[in-house]
């Protein structure tokens, strides 16, 4: 505002007291005016005080080497009070990247340098080193160039890249070196397949990745159906699905494989995670173990069955064996009895001849006894035992028989108690072993046969005669002593005894208890 | 005819002696003898006979064993019960026998064949019978 001076020099009083009453009014509007002015200012830099404060980003302005401004932010990343940062200024920067940072604020104090990003190592109050992410751009403060810089903290994002890259660099080993086939398919393309399943279908991956999946399924046409059962299941449980599929490799070999497969996410679309692996070996030799374990339970049941028959063919025949044994050694007992008949009554009747012309009195004896004997070997033919008095009875008439063919060549000395008579021997044991004894041995009038028959205190029959051998005898027909044991057998008794010394034969015959 | 009989059983010897003398009474029966032993002792020290009926089963052994001791030079008719393998045997070798008990009818006719054909021993190589017996 001007004020005219030659008016105030004419017209003083009045001009002053004009001027007082305008200034009257106009300084209060004027001071207003100002005060209304400053709030606007105030309130603008309050905002803008409250952006910068707020602001996660951190925020500093440099002004001749010094920090003039800077928020909480920037404070907090390096781990100082706002005190502190003033008064670091240009000490936080890191030793081997300040002299570059401070050539950067001196020209940008002149005003020579555009804006500008770059990575800058900051000091935490720790030691620490920080890298930022540095922006910076030239400002005018107090009609002066002043760094007004933006930072960002590097170091977790490098850190984060870096351990990103790892992870990935350990994901892509582990699914490249995978022993799986891996793939991740989208609706019908293959997005990514891993080295292992390109072998196994023997396509590269971007051959894979051309083609539409259902190529390399087999055979075509199941991938809609396929894709169906997925769906289905997918909607009842979104987690994992595992199926066999048959694929088609690019030589047109058939693969039997295992998929599972797990929704992912893949460049922010859904997709699927495909693991699979071949388990064509697996199914061949599941077939080769199926087909075995069949052959081995049919042939299980084959022998299971020949053995049941086996077993009933043996049991069959040692029934029949049994029978045959039992029937036999009936027939051997039965020729045992008959034996008494043929040789004994020839030779009797031999000497009969000869008695009646002879001594027709000893030749009735003789024939008298005879009778005796053969009356005892029909009342007792089918018993198996005897009782010992009936069995003396008969050796006696037996024994006279042949005293009068071998005269005064046979002993035979019997000596049984009274109280043994009623015990049970079987028929014709006895007068069997007297005949071995005259068959077997010399027996003249001046070396008699002597045969003592006696219980011994085992309850034994002993039939005991002096050995006296003949050098020579004609081929037995006979069964002899093995008869007497098939007896004793068939009975299931106690076996008989045979023993042979050097003076002696002695036979002892088991004798059965009468009650 | 001088005629020997080797039987082992007193009453069969009588008999059979008694037969020969039916056959003719002026047969004489120069020895019975029971045994093997008492029969190579007895040829050792007597003429050998005109015939002789041997039993195959004498008291100490098998008559057979007499030739393994002795030489007979006169003709043998063997005299048995029931041994049928040497029966069969003696047929084969068709060596006159006789089975007991004898028939008069028999042992003549056996007799007559002697008396009427010229004295040819019996040869009789006691090997043959090894077949027919056992060494007890």
């Amino acid at each position: 505002m001007k004020v005219k001076e030659t008016d105030n020099l004419y017209n003083g009083s009045t001009f002053f007291s004009n001027w007082k009453k305008k200034l009257e009014i106009i300084i209060p509007f004027l001071k207003n005016n100002r005060e209304r002015l400053h709030a606007s200012v105030m309130e603008s830099r309050n905002l803008y005080k409250t952006l910068i404060d707020n602001t996660l980003e951190s925020i500093a302005v440099f002004q001749n080497g010094e920090i003039i401004l800077c928020n909480m932010a920037f404070c907090d990343m390096l781990g100082y009070s706002m005190d502190e940062t003033m008064k670091l200024g240009l000490k936080l920067i890191a030793p081997e990247d300040r002299q570059r940072m401070t050539e950067i604020h001196r020209k940008r104090m002149l005003g020579e340098l555009e804006p500008m990003n770059y990575p800058g190592i900051f000091l935490h109050k720790t030691g620490a080193k920080l890298t930022l992410d540095v922006n910076s751009s030239t400002v005018k403060v107090n009609g002066q160039y002043a760094s007004f810089i933006t930072m960002r903290d590097m170091t977790t994002r490098l850190a984060m890249e870096q351990a990103l890259r790892e992870s990935e660099l350990k994901y892509k080993t582990l699914v490249e070196n995978s022993l799986e086939g891996i793939a991740i398919i989208k609706d019908i393309k293959i997005l990514f397949a891993n080295n292992t399943l390109c072998n196994m279908l023997n396509y590269t991956a971007e051959e894979l990745y051309s083609l539409p999946s259902i190529d390399v399924l087999y055979p075509p046409g199941e991938f809609e159906k396929t894709r169906t059962i997925i769906e289905q299941r997918r909607k009842l449980d979104a987690s994992t699905i595992t199926e066999a599929f048959m694929l088609l490799t690019k030589d047109g070999v058939i693969k039997e494989c295992e998929f599972t497969l797990s929704p992912i996410e893949f460049r922010g679309e859904d997709a699927s995670l495909v693991a699979s692996h071949d388990i064509t070996e697996r199914k061949k030799n599941e077939e080769e173990l199926r087909l075995t374990k069949e052959k081995l339970q049919k042939l299980n049941l084959e022998l299971e069955s020949k053995v049941t028959e086996t077993a009933g063919k043996l049991t069959e025949a040692n029934t029949q064996l049994i029978r045959v044994q039992k029937e036999n050694l009936q027939s051997q007992f039965d020729v045992l009895k008959q034996q008494v008949n043929p040789h004994f009554l020839f030779n009797s009747l031999n000497v009969l001849t000869a008695l009646i012309k002879l001594d027709p009195n000893l030749a009735v004896n003789f024939s008298g006894n005879l009778s005796k004997v053969y009356r005892y070997v029909l009342e007792n033919k089918d018993n198996e035992l005897v009782e010992l008095k009936t069995e003396l009875q008969f050796l006696d008439a037996y024994i006279m028989l042949l005293n009068i063919r071998f005269v005064g060549k046979l002993n035979v000395n019997i000596n049984i108690p009274e109280n043994r008579l009623n015990d049970l021997i079987i028929p014709l044991a006895m007068q069997l072993l007297i005949e071995n004894a005259i068959k077997h041995n010399v027996m003249s009038k001046s070396v008699p046969l002597t045969i003592d028959i006696f219980i011994d205190q085992d309850n034994f029959m002993n039939i005991v005669n002096n050995l006296n051998e003949r050098p020579t005898q004609l081929v037995s027909t006979g069964i002899g002593l093995k008869n007497i044991e098939n007896r004793y057998l068939l009975l299931n008794n106690t076996k008989p005894v045979f023993e042979k010394n050097a003076t002696h034969f002695i036979a002892r015959v088991p004798l059965v208890i009468n009650d | 005819m001088k005629i020997l009989i080797i039987e082992d059983e007193m009453f069969a010897a009588r008999m059979l002696e008694n037969m020969i003398l039916e056959y003719n009474p002026r047969f004489e029966v120069v020895a019975t003898l029971e045994s093997v032993q008492d029969s190579i002792a007895w040829f050792k020290s007597n003429d050998q006979p005109d015939l002789i009926f041997l039993d195959i089963h004498l008291e100490d052994d098998i008559s057979f064993a007499i030739f393994r001791e002795v030489t007979i030079s006169c003709p043998i008719v063997f005299t048995t019960a029931t041994d049928e393998i040497a029966t069969r045997a003696f047929q084969v070798m068709k060596i006159d026998f006789l089975h007991k008990p004898i028939m008069q009818a028999e042992l003549n006719a056996v007799i007559d064949k002697y008396v009427k054909l010229p004295k040819k021993p019996t040869v009789i190589n006691p090997d043959i019978f090894n077949d027919i017996i056992t060494n007890s």
